[in-house]
């Protein structure tokens, strides 16, 4: 559609930007604070550095996380997507979308366009803040905040720089010792994110994608409230799934949907005021997070040990030798002049809308986890796992449920280890969503009650289910229909047992000699001969008994 | 002089047909070249086409006999100003930066005239980025007031939207749409002797309009007299979901109804009028004194009651508003940076070469002159006394008229457009001179109030060449659009003042 904005494409900027290696780790998981450095260790239990000379340093961060609103719209342009998109996609699912294929009049910034605000994002904001038990700004508005940049059409950025649409809110963090530290969240504004500059494919262009321009983003921005790198991975982890679970952000790290920058400072331990603070600008993974604010730290630490400074800057960070590198001091900043846009008028929201908002948010991730334990009796690790993902604890609650009218009683300690073996292994394994899952919440209740009736060992249990886990040989039928059809079916037959149970016996005299000798382990052996025979389908506890009968005859 | 009702009506009866409209507004044109009040013009053949489309639907009208008409504005050429986004039409906004910039879009503005059966047959000439009182500061070079003799003598026709008055001036259009910031429709108005209208802020949608100062911008328009004026608002005035600062107006789609409900006399009779004595400047112009003072007297005498009132705050405007505009300026024109549009530097070695280049070759010397000007007024260490002063000060000026209107209960205010006439190109090169031409036209554009410049009489004094055009400035009450169209009717209808279009003959 913009023809015009073919030139875009051959824009010529040959000039000096750092670059941040984009690194992918698929891998989210962190472990706490590890030190290169032989001289500073952190100690995990009072969160503080100690030196080789005996100084300790405490951790100070803030957090500022950029999170891209889930909406068909952007945030201030027309509604031109709505009809274009599939149901799955929002305008910010741009993963192997065209570029500048998404991208109206108003975001590529056309004389005499406006922006309109788009409610639905809005909306989303105000959930989030509900989601963190925050107060909800009845009036709020948009300041303009200006630099030059090739992939920020409009020469600014709308935000909210005066009046927010969040404010005070806080996260609760479960640390992995069973600690919890609250982050105080101060706000969180509105604003729009700009457009994507890609700077490797050409050595002599900088070419400019805006199909991010103008996309919705919440700006959620805490107090300097963390300790240690733990924490701010906890953080990260614990607000993206929260983001998630209520449908505000996809909040996927690696898409870009969810950024993070990080101001991080030291100070002696003693000490009442922070320190310098340091800006880490574009974390794009948990893991990257975590290691640049342990580099940063052990770099501020070594500069205040041998007397230095540490001077207040922006650094990026190598996730190649694990260090961070300067970006730029605080005379390059630009002055951003910001104002209250013009073209906006002020955001006025009405308590019943807030009201109505805060009805339609589905059960927050901490309340889930409670209920999880108290109502199915779970451990709590085990529901914690659960809660990641709340489609998943529906799928659990679907199982447990499934067939309740015709008095079945499932337990939920047996269908636990299915989900988060099996199910857990398929879903890790593709990196894939469990409404993607070929094993049907009927098929796992009916394993789980085949087991349990004995109709099936649960050995043999693992063998159907990765039948059932897998698309080509999941027919969708019943499951008892697959155990039968494949000869699985545990042989609980008395005599067809005992028979074999005696006939084992009878052709090991040795072993029943040992046996009767006093090696008791002995036992075992005909155990899994038993097994070995009748391809463990046999009913473990009748074996027990029959060979036992015969042996202790 | 050809009005817009006037020619609604020979169109309507048969009489003309759109095609003739069209080539004869065509010949106009070109037979006015010098006084270049076009940027560009339509294609022949194009208007040609459109034209006989709309001499179809009409003639289809006559036949029908349906009474009344169908599309306010069917088959009536029109002019409007170079910076209401055309599509497929070149939109230059007067600079170079956007010298071949042609939109994909038409302006609200522009659509709504469009849907109205109108024909747009070119863009007019405008101080660059609608920056400027004179139509002067153009990449295309200044156009001329029709008032102006030949033999080097050639007077300014106001601005920033001097070539629609132009367009209107010399009949080339009967309607011409402009854009009034400060006074750039009113003011260019009283210069080349026209109605110029500026309806209340976010009346007409601003989508697509290229912006200048977004919280003053206000789309207006020049024509002959009440009756037009009311014809356009009922077509254009409307929210706009593309404009978040449209509004909705109680009186849209009824103005042409509301002026015929209103006794088409001199009765000024319910009508309440503030005289602002803060108006009164130590520049003025004494003939602008003097019809200020007989017109007040002969609204008194058609039973009009007229109030002296205060509006202490109007000598600090000017500057306010000089640094809330030149401040949205430079964050509006930040775009134009030759990137998705526009002109663009060839071979700039770096991202801030390419800016600077562009924006140096491409915006002229008002334009960066402003930009700066708010670039400062923004900067962390001016903001406070510069931007956020200004902003109370407009509120104290918008409290003003509130007191009067809302308080005084006073419907019209009455003042002088300009200090004084228009000056000679060339002339007035100061641009603190040029800025104190807006000193009446900015309190009403600080406060978004329905305003219009009404042209009454001529100048007789004898040290001027030629007897240029004198106008006084109607001030009204928020969404009282109304109100200023029936005082703009009564009053030009006043026995001394009504035939101003036939006193001088031009061109």
């Amino acid at each position: 559609m913009l023809t015009s904005f073919k030139k875009a494409i051959n824009l010529y900027t040959r000039y000096g930007l750092n670059r941040i290696s984009y690194n992918h780790y698929s891998n989210t998981s962190f472990s706490s604070s590890q030190t290169h450095n032989n001289n500073i260790k952190f100690n995990s239990k009072n969160d503080l550095f100690k030196t080789s000379n005996n100084n300790s340093y405490q951790l100070v961060v803030g957090v500022e996380i950029h999170a891209q609103i889930k909406s068909k719209e952007k945030l201030f342009s027309d509604i031109y997507y709505k009809y274009k998109l599939p149901d799955s996609l929002n305008v910010g699912s741009l993963d192997g979308c065209i570029a500048n294929s998404r991208v109206s009049y108003v975001d590529a910034a056309f004389p005499g366009t406006l922006p309109v605000l788009n409610a639905k994002c809005v909306e989303q904001a105000i959930k989030t803040g509900l989601s963190i038990g925050a107060s909800i700004n009845q009036h709020s508005y948009f300041d303009r905040k200006h630099y030059f940049y090739q992939d920020l059409p409009q020469g600014y950025q709308i935000t909210q720089y005066h009046q927010p649409i969040v404010k005070n809110g806080s996260l609760l963090l479960n640390l992995k010792d069973g600690r919890q530290h609250n982050i105080r969240i101060s706000h969180i504004q509105l604003e729009q994110d700009s457009g994507k500059s890609i700077h490797d494919q050409s050595s002599n262009y900088t070419l400019v994608d805006l199909n991010r321009a103008g996309i919705g983003l919440m700006e959620i921005v805490s107090e300097a409230d963390f300790r240690s790198s733990e924490q701010v991975g906890l953080y990260v982890k614990q607000l993206q799934q929260l983001l998630r679970h209520i449908g505000t952000s996809d909040a996927n790290m690696q898409l870009g949907e969810m950024r993070a920058d990080i101001n991080i400072s030291v100070r002696p331990e003693a000490q009442e005021e922070y320190g310098t603070r340091v800006e880490l600008k574009n974390m794009i993974s948990i893991k990257a997070i975590t290691g640049a604010i342990d580099a940063e730290a052990m770099r501020q630490i070594e500069i205040l040990e041998s007397g230095g400074r540490v001077t207040r800057e922006t650094r990026g960070y190598d996730q190649t030798t694990g260090t961070t590198f300067h970006m730029r001091t605080k005379e390059d900043e630009v002055d951003y002049r910001f104002f209250p846009e013009p073209d906006l008028p002020p955001l006025r929201i009405e308590q019943s809308t807030i009201d109505k908002l805060a009805t339609e948010l589905p059960e927050l991730p901490e309340q889930m986890l409670e209920r999880l334990v108290t109502q199915y009796s779970i451990p709590r690790h085990e529901a914690t796992v659960l809660v990641e993902d709340r489609r998943i604890v529906k799928y659990f609650e679907d199982v447990i449920a499934f067939g309740k009218a015709k008095n079945i009683n499932r337990q939920p300690k047996k269908v636990m280890p299915w989900i988060l073996k099996e199910v857990f292994e398929w879903l890790n394994s593709r990196n894939e969503t469990i409404d993607r899952c070929p094993l049907a919440v009927q098929q796992l209740a009916e394993l789980v009650d085949l087991v349990d009736q004995g109709y099936l060992s649960s050995r043999t249990g693992k063998e159907i289910i990765e039948k059932l886990l897998d698309e080509e040989q999941n027919k969708g039928g019943s499951v008892k229909s697959l155990v039968d059809s494949m000869g699985l079916s545990q042989i609980s037959d008395d005599s067809t047992l005992e028979q074999l149970c005696k006939s084992i016996v009878e052709s090991n005299p040795k072993e029943v000699a040992d046996y009767k000798s006093g090696k008791q382990r002995v036992f075992k052996f005909f155990v899994g001969e038993i097994m070995k025979q009748t391809k463990g389908r046999s009913n473990p506890e009748k074996v027990n008994q029959y060979l036992k009968n015969y042996l202790d005859k | 002089m050809n009005s817009l009702s006037q020619v609604r009506s020979l169109l309507v009866g048969g009489r003309v047909t759109s095609r003739q409209l069209i080539i004869d507004s065509l010949n106009r044109i070109d037979a006015t070249k010098k006084f270049n009040a076009y940027i560009t013009l339509e294609d022949r053949e194009k208007l040609l086409n459109d034209a006989d489309e709309s001499d179809k639907r009409l003639q289809h009208q006559q036949q029908q006999q349906q009474s009344g008409v169908k599309r306010e504005l069917e088959g009536i050429p029109i002019a409007v100003k170079d910076n209401f986004s055309t599509s497929k039409l070149k939109t230059t906004c007067a600079s170079k930066i956007l010298e071949n910039y042609i939109p994909s879009f038409d302006a609200t503005v522009v659509s709504r005239l469009k849907e109205a059966g109108a024909i747009i047959v070119g863009k007019t000439n405008m101080d660059e980025f609608a920056m400027g009182s004179s139509t002067s500061t153009g990449h295309f070079g200044a156009s001329i007031n029709p008032y102006s003799r030949d033999a080097g003598e050639s007077l300014v026709a106001g601005g920033s939207s001097g070539g629609s008055a132009v367009a209107v001036k010399l009949n080339t259009v009967s309607a011409a749409i402009g854009s009034d910031t400060g006074g750039s429709v009113r003011q260019p108005a009283a210069y080349c002797g026209l109605l110029g209208f500026k309806p209340t802020y976010g009346s007409i949608s601003r989508y697509g309009m290229i912006a200048f100062a977004s919280s003053l911008d206000t789309p207006g328009f020049f024509v002959h007299n009440a009756v037009d004026a009311a014809i356009l608002l009922d077509v254009l005035v409307g929210r706009d979901c593309n404009d978040s600062t449209s509004i909705e107006h109680p009186m849209q789609k009824k103005f042409q109804q509301y002026l015929n409900s209103r006794d088409n006399n001199q009765d000024m009779k319910g009508l309440v009028f503030g005289i602002p004595t803060d108006y009164l400047v130590k520049e003025m112009d004494p003939e602008i004194i003097n019809l200020w003072r007989e017109t007040v007297d002969l609204i008194e005498q058609a039973g009009g009651k007229v109030v002296a009132v205060d509006l202490p705050h109007t000598k600090y405007a000017l500057p306010a508003y000089y640094i809330l505009a030149t401040s949205e300026a430079s964050s509006n024109l930040a775009r134009y940076d030759g990137i998705r549009y526009g002109a663009s530097t060839s071979g700039a070695k770096s991202l801030k070469q390419q800016y600077m280049e562009t924006r140096s070759e491409g915006f002229g010397a008002e334009v960066k002159r402003r930009i700066l000007l708010g670039t400062m007024s923004l900067s962390r260490g001016s903001y406070d006394n510069y931007y956020n002063k200004a902003q109370q000060i407009r509120r104290l000026v918008s409290d003003d008229f509130n007191q009067v209107f809302n308080r005084q209960s006073v419907d019209i205010l009455i003042t002088p457009t300009t200090p004084s006439g228009p000056f000679k190109l060339g002339d007035n090169q100061d641009p603190i001179d040029m800025y104190i031409n807006d000193i009446m036209t900015i309190p009403a554009s600080l406060a978004g109030l329905p305003s219009a410049s009404i042209p009454l009489a001529h100048s007789q004094s004898n040290n001027k060449s030629t007897p240029t055009p004198l106008s006084l400035q109607l001030i009204g009450n928020r969404l009282q659009d109304h109100k200023v169209l029936e005082a703009i009717q009564k009053i030009m209808s006043l026995n001394r003042y009504n035939n101003f279009y036939n006193q001088i003959n031009i061109n």
